[in-house]
C-alpha cells in the first residue's frame, strides 16, 4: 500500500513528544473534529508523521495539573480498516506505527443522537483495553430530538467513564477536561469487559455480535421517541431524488464555483502586487548593498544563510549534516555570484517562484471552505448519491466528483480532496486524471489561442473555451477508463454510504480546514517548487549572452528602433537584449535542439522555448513568449500588442508560425499537457511515491503530443496551415 | 449454504424486490471480502432490521437509527424476510 511507503527523511521531530497524548477516536459524522477544535482551539497543526500519507491533527490540550497532546485521528466505522485513512486511525490504536506513541488515553466520540449505531464500534474499542472515556457528543442535538440518556446506566454497562458534550455549545467541555486532568497522571484501570464472550459463535459474525450488544446497551440507558430515524425527510427525498437532486446538485456547484472565481480574484491580484512590492523593495536593497567585492560578498552570504535557517525553521525540517553543508555551500554560491545575477535570481527567481505559488493559495482556501461546509451541513453525501450513477460509468465512485469539481479551479485542492474516496484504487485513478481538466492557470493560454484565432469575433472565442473545457473533461473521463481496464484494473468499490442528518455546518471546522490545507500545501509543495524555480531560473540566465552584443529589435519593433524618442528606444533595446539573452541561454539551445520532436506539430523554437519554460506553471508560457518576441515581460498584460506581433511571425518559408493549424496543435497540447510543478509535488505527496507523479507526467506528456500531433496533421491536410 | 438458510429460502428475497416503506429483516448477506464489511460496519448484519426508505439505484435503508446509501449491486447480495415488528430491536 503506498500510504505505508517510506518517506524521505525530513519529517518533522517536532510531533513526537513525550507529553502524554490523548487519541479522539470515532464513526465519521460523530463531530470528531468540531470536538478537537473546541478543545485545543484553533492551535492545532497537521502533522504528517514519517512512513504514512495521512495527515492527523495534533494539538495542545492545556489542562490545570498538566499539558497533553490531542490527536485527531480519522474516523472510522470498525477496527477493519479499509481505506488508508482507517488504517492509520487503527494502528496508531494498536499502537503499530513507529512515530505516533500508543495513547494514554483514548476519547471515543460518539453521536448522542443515534447512540446505537455507534456501541458497535465502542465494543471494538473497548475490547483494545486502552483507557477510555467516551463523549457523548451532540447532545444538545440529542435533546431536543427527544432523547433521553442515562449516562450513569451507560457509564455502568461500558464500564468506563461517559460523559454528555457539545462541541457547538460547550456544554460538558469542562468536565471532560477535568476528568482528562485528574486520569492523565495515573491512567485509569482498565476494567474488563464482559461483552467480549458475545463475539463469538453468534452465526459467524462478529458485526451481528457487537451490533446486538449495542442494541441491548443502548436500549438499557437510552429512551428514544419510536418514530426516530426511521423516514427520510421532505429536503432528503428531493435532495436524492435522480432528477431535482442533480438539479440541486448543478446549483449547488454553479454557486461555490461562481463565488470561488468571484471572491478568489480580489486576493491573487492583492498577492500578485504584494510581490511587485517585494521585488522592487529587493531591487532597491540590493541596490544599496556594499560595492566592495568581498564586503557585498560576505553580506549575501549571511543573508543567504539567515533566509535558508528561516524556511527550514518555518518548515520545521531537522537540521542534519547533510542538510547545513547544503545550506552553507549554497550560501557561498549565491555570494560569489556578480551582484546584478544575484539580483535577477532573488527577484525572478525567488521571488517569482514564491509568488507564483502562493498565488493558487485563494483559490484552495476558498474551495475548500466551501467543501469543509457542504460536508458538515451532511450534503456532499447527497451530492455523492446523486453522482453516483454518472461516475460509475466510467468505473469511478459518486464521490471522485469532489475532486473533479475542484479541479477545475486548480489541481492541487483537487488532489488533495480526492481523500473522501475511501478505496484506495478508486482514489489513485481520480488523481491520476484530475490535470486533465482545465485549472483556472490554463486560462491565459487558452485566452491568448482564442484570441490569436478569432480575435474579432468573441463568439467563436467562446467556442475555443466551452471545446477545450470538453476536451479536458472528456480526455479526464476517457483516461480513468482506460486505467480501470488496464494498469489499475477493477470495477469501483460498490457504494455503501451514510447519509448523515443535515446539521448546521461550523464556521470554526470550515477555518480549521483551511488554515489545515494551506500549511499542507505551502510546507510540501513550497520547498520543491522554490527549488526547480531557481533552476528554471538558471537555465534562462546561463550562459550569458557576450557583454559586446548589439541589441537587434525583434519585427514589428524595428519601426520604434529607428525613431528619435530616447524613452522607447532604450524599452526597446532592452527588450531585445533579453530576447537575445533568451536565445542564448541553456533554455534557448534546448529550444532549438527539440525542434526536430516539435516540428510535426507545428512549433517553431520559440514556441518550444515557451513549452520548456512553463514545465512548472503552464501560464509563464504568455510572458515567456512576449520575451522571446521581444516585447519584454511586461508585453505579456497587453494582450492586444503581444496578439498582434505573434500573429506577424513568419516561417523561413513565408507562411505564418500562427497559422489555424499551429494555434489549434497548441490549444491542445496546453488542455493535456501536465505542465505544472506544484501539482506533481502534490501528487506525489498524496499518494507517497515519486513514481505515480512521473506516471502522471509521462501520460499526459505523451497523451498531449499525440493529440497535438493528430490535430495539427489533420488540420494541414484539411489546408489550415496558411 | 447451510441449513439453516435453506429452511429460510422459501420466504427470503433479495432486497432488490423489498417494497418501498416496508421493514424487513436481514437473513444473510452473501457479498464477499471488503464489500461484506462495508455492509456489515453499517449495520446491514443478519438477524437487523431495516427499512426501505427509497427504491431505485443507490437505495435508500434505515438502519439502526442511520440512512445508508447503497448500490443495486449491492442490494442484491443482501436476502431479506418481510417484518412486522415496530421496535428497533433484534430478535434475540
Amino acid at each position: 500500500m503506498a500510504s505505508l511507503t517510506t518517506q524521505q527523511s525530513d519529517q518533522q521531530n517536532s510531533t513526537v513528544t513525550n507529553r502524554p497524548s490523548i487519541a479522539l477516536i470515532g464513526n465519521p459524522n460523530a463531530g470528531k473534529t468540531a470536538l478537537f477544535n473546541a478543545l485545543t482551539g484553533l492551535r492545532a497543526k497537521t502533522a504528517n508523521y514519517p512512513g504514512i500519507t495521512v495527515d492527523c491533527r495534533v494539538g495542545q490540550i492545556r489542562l490545570p495539573n498538566i499539558t497533553a497532546d490531542l490527536l485527531d485521528l480519522p474516523g472510522l466505522y470498525s477496527l477493519d480498516a479499509l481505506s488508508p485513512e482507517e488504517k492509520v486511525a487503527e494502528a496508531a490504536l494498536r499502537g503499530e506505527l513507529e512515530s505516533v506513541k500508543r495513547p494514554d488515553v483514548v476519547v471515543l466520540v460518539v453521536d448522542a443522537t443515534n447512540v446505537e449505531r455507534h456501541l458497535s464500534l465502542a465494543s471494538e474499542i473497548l475490547d483494545l483495553r486502552l483507557p477510555t472515556i467516551v463523549a457523548l457528543n451532540l447532545i444538545d442535538a440529542a435533546d431536543s430530538a427527544g432523547i433521553t440518556i442515562d449516562a450513569e446506566k451507560l457509564a455502568a454497562q461500558l464500564k468506563c467513564p461517559v460523559i454528555p458534550v457539545s462541541a457547538r455549545t460547550g456544554q460538558g467541555l469542562e468536565k471532560l477536561r477535568d476528568l482528562l486532568d485528574r486520569v492523565l497522571p495515573a491512567p485509569l484501570t482498565i476494567l474488563s469487559t464482559d461483552h467480549v464472550s458475545c463475539t463469538q459463535g453468534c452465526a459467524g459474525c462478529s458485526f451481528t455480535a457487537r451490533f446486538q450488544w449495542a442494541a441491548s446497551v443502548a436500549s438499557d440507558a437510552i429512551d428514544t421517541p419510536p418514530q426516530h430515524g426511521r423516514k427520510a425527510s421532505r429536503l432528503d427525498r428531493i435532495l436524492t431524488n435522480p432528477w431535482l437532486g442533480t438539479a440541486a446538485f448543478l446549483l449547488v456547484m454553479m454557486g461555490v464555483f461562481y463565488t470561488i472565481f468571484s471572491l478568489a480574484g480580489v486576493p491573487m491580484t492583492l498577492i500578485e502586487e504584494l510581490f511587485s512590492i517585494v521585488s522592487e523593495a529587493a531591487n532597491g536593497l540590493i541596490d544599496r548593498l556594499p560595492a566592495d567585492r568581498w564586503l557585498g560578498g560576505s553580506t549575501i552570504f549571511g543573508l543567504v544563510l539567515t533566509s535558508w535557517s528561516a524556511v527550514n525553521w518555518i518548515t520545521k525540517s531537522s537540521w542534519t549534516w547533510p542538510r547545513i553543508s547544503i545550506g552553507i555551500l549554497m550560501a557561498l554560491l549565491i555570494a560569489l555570484l556578480p551582484v546584478q545575477d544575484f539580483q535577477s535570481l532573488v527577484v525572478d527567481g525567488i521571488i517569482g517562484g514564491v509568488g507564483g505559488v502562493l498565488v493558487f493559495l485563494p483559490q484552495i482556501c476558498i474551495l475548500f471552505f466551501f467543501i469543509s461546509l457542504l460536508e458538515d451541513s451532511g450534503y456532499m453525501a447527497r451530492a455523492a448519491f446523486v453522482m453516483e450513477r454518472l461516475m460509475r460509468c466510467v468505473g469511478l465512485p459518486g464521490k471522485a466528483f469532489v475532486p473533479m469539481l475542484s479541479s477545475h479551479a486548480c489541481a492541487i485542492p483537487g488532489i488533495m480532496a480526492a481523500r473522501v474516496i475511501d478505496n484506495w484504487r478508486d482514489r489513485l485513478v481520480t488523481i491520476l486524471v484530475l490535470p486533465l481538466l482545465t485549472c483556472s492557470a490554463r486560462l491565459p493560454v487558452y485566452a491568448m489561442v482564442a484570441a490569436l484565432l478569432f480575435g474579432d469575433s468573441p463568439a467563436k472565442a467562446a467556442l475555443v473555451f466551452v471545446g477545450a473545457y470538453l476536451l479536458g473533461i472528456a480526455a479526464a473521463l476517457l483516461t480513468a477508463y482506460a486505467l480501470k481496464k488496464s494498469i489499475l484494473p477493477g470495477e469501483a468499490a460498490p457504494l455503501v454510504l451514510e447519509l448523515p442528518p443535515f446539521r448546521m455546518p461550523s464556521l470554526r471546522n470550515a477555518l480549521g480546514t483551511i488554515v489545515d490545507r494551506a500549511t499542507v500545501f505551502i510546507r510540501r509543495a513550497g520547498t520543491v517548487i522554490l527549488l526547480i524555480s531557481i533552476v528554471l531560473w538558471g537555465l534562462t540566465t546561463y550562459p550569458k549572452l557576450p557583454e559586446n552584443t548589439q541589441p537587434v529589435a525583434a519585427i514589428g519593433n524595428r519601426a520604434i528602433l529607428e525613431t528619435e524618442r530616447p524613452s522607447e528606444k532604450q524599452e526597446v533595446e532592452e527588450n531585445a537584449t533579453s530576447q537575445q539573452q533568451l536565445e542564448y541561454s541553456c533554455a534557448g539551445r534546448l529550444g532549438h535542439m527539440v525542434e526536430p520532436i516539435f516540428d510535426p506539430l507545428g512549433f517553431d523554437w520559440k514556441i518550444n522555448v515557451g513549452i520548456l519554460s512553463s514545465f512548472a506553471a503552464r501560464e509563464v508560457i504568455v510572458s515567456t513568449l512576449s520575451i522571446v518576441y521581444g516585447l519584454g515581460e511586461e508585453g505579456a498584460e497587453d494582450e492586444t500588442s503581444l496578439v498582434q506581433t505573434l500573429r506577424k511571425q513568419e516561417r523561413a518559408d513565408g507562411r505564418p508560425v500562427y497559422n489555424t493549424a499551429t494555434c489549434l496543435s497548441l490549444l491542445v497540447f496546453y488542455v493535456l499537457a501536465m505542465q505544472c510543478l506544484p501539482t506533481q509535488v502534490v501528487t506525489r505527496r498524496e499518494t507517497g511515491s515519486w513514481k505515480w507523479a512521473i506516471f502522471q507526467l509521462g501520460y499526459m506528456t505523451l497523451l498531449a503530443y499525440a493529440a497535438a500531433l493528430l490535430v495539427y496533421q489533420t488540420a494541414v491536410v484539411f489546408g489550415l496551415a496558411h | 449454504m447451510n441449513r439453516l438458510s435453506d429452511n429460510q429460502d422459501k420466504d427470503s428475497l433479495p432486497l432488490t424486490r423489498g417494497e418501498v416503506g416496508h421493514r424487513v429483516r436481514v437473513d444473510r448477506v452473501t457479498a464477499e471480502g471488503e464489500d461484506a464489511i462495508r455492509l456489515k460496519r453499517m449495520g446491514v448484519c443478519p438477524g437487523f432490521a431495516l427499512n426501505i426508505l427509497h427504491g431505485g439505484d443507490p437505495m435508500v435503508l434505515g438502519v439502526s437509527g442511520s440512512q445508508i446509501a447503497i448500490s443495486k449491486q449491492l442490494a442484491s447480495c443482501i436476502f431479506v424476510r418481510p417484518s412486522s415488528d415496530l421496535t428497533p430491536d433484534t430478535d434475540r
